[in-house]
């Protein structure tokens, strides 16, 4: 194995990520090589020094600063509006507001369709039931089969321009 | 109004000891479907699993105790806020990493002028925490040694570019694999050990008198 070559695995070596075969040459060269082996003893007693830096413990905890920062976050995001509105939006009120709203706007809408909606369409249904029958009627008179859509179109056209 | 083992207070589900326990054997995502849904305490659980982690790797950066509780804080609070966008497509951790990693980038950035760790160490010292960065021996001559060596080693650090150094303090400093690495960084396994390989041929020659003069650093 030649220096270039030992130089560029001595690193992966360091970590274990050759095979034995080539951690077995790589020792055998350094073993004889000044040059190299210098390399590779700076190399891992770097490594050593470093790995002393790391794995460090936090001087506290820091859930409690974090959940108030949370808090504080989530207030400011919310703002004015959404802070008065998050106590209405809690599942204990929430709920039996919904549904009691849900409830109201139920009984209104139908208290305030069926009276008015009922008599059109009864008066719409027996004008359309008289139009026809006096239509196909004079249609039968005249020789002509049964044609529902010229009923609907007369049916469309304003009272006035009859 | 009791509701299983923890308390109901106000629409919020405030967790004891005993529940915490219990989802401390819970996956991170779990976890986080949990925060998801509404129980802000479960993050409580992530933050006490990584802190240790997230606060070592931004002392790095930072160099200084202090700014580093408060950056680890304020990466864990753009955590919880960015939440929504988390997928789920990398681990929940090197997600953190990631903008526990940025969060110290930045902050160096606006602030480029280091503070002195050594000033900050008497505050932790105050409410009861020795620094176990510095050797812990009693001799102050070893101590003071320790302490020359660690800012020799960080004065080189710090003198990497930011690729070379992230890539060098998470995977030489911190003990991540390359592919957590990878994962992290968004980039292939290879260009990782490229940057690892480049941060460390530059250390070597930064560090060169130290080490292959027979002294320790």
């Amino acid at each position: 194995m030649k220096c270039a070559k030992v130089r560029e695995l001595i690193s992966a070596d360091a970590d274990g990520l050759v095979s034995p075969r080539v951690h077995e040459e790589l020792s055998a060269h350094i073993a004889v090589c000044d040059s190299c082996k210098r390399e590779y003893e700076t190399t891992t007693r770097m490594l050593a020094e470093v790995s002393e830096l790391g794995n460090r413990k936090a001087p506290v905890d820091m859930w409690p600063v974090v959940q108030v920062r949370i808090e504080d976050t989530e207030h400011a995001r919310q703002g004015i509006f959404g802070r008065l509105l998050t106590p209405v939006l809690r599942p204990i009120i929430a709920v039996p507001a919904v549904a009691a709203i849900a409830a109201a706007t139920f009984i209104t809408v139908h208290t305030l369709k069926e009276p008015s909606r009922a008599p059109q369409q009864y008066a719409r249904s027996s004008e359309v039931a008289a139009y026809y029958e006096e239509f196909s009627e004079f249609r039968s008179t005249q020789g002509f089969g049964d044609n529902s859509t010229v009923v609907a179109a007369q049916l469309e056209k304003p009272k006035g321009k009859e | 109004m009791e509701i299983a083992s923890g308390t109901y207070r106000w629409g919020t589900i405030v967790l004891e000891p005993a529940t915490e326990r219990v989802m401390s054997d819970l996956s991170d995502e779990a976890v986080v479907a949990q925060v998801r849904d509404g129980n802000t305490d479960a993050f409580g659980i992530l933050v006490r699993k990584y802190q240790d982690r997230i606060y070592s790797t931004i002392l790095n950066y930072v160099h200084n105790q202090e700014d580093a509780l408060e950056l680890s804080q304020e990466a864990f609070v753009k955590a919880y806020s960015g939440l929504r966008k988390f997928h789920g497509k990398s681990a929940f951790y090197t997600w953190l990493y990631r903008i526990a990693i940025n969060t110290a980038i930045d902050s160096l950035r606006k602030r480029p002028a280091q503070k002195v760790e050594s000033l900050e160490d008497d505050k932790f010292t105050e409410i009861g925490f020795e620094p176990v960065s510095v050797d812990p021996t009693v001799d102050p001559v070893k101590a003071l040694s320790a302490r020359e060596r660690q800012q020799k080693l960080q004065q080189a650090i710090e003198s990497l570019s930011t690729k070379l150094k992230t890539a060098f303090i998470l995977h030489d400093v911190e003990g991540l694999s390359q592919e957590e690495i990878a994962d992290i960084l968004k980039c292939p396994v290879g260009t990782v050990k490229s940057r690892i390989s480049r941060a460390r041929d530059e250390l070597r020659n930064q560090l060169a008198e130290y080490l292959e003069g027979g002294k320790s650093l």
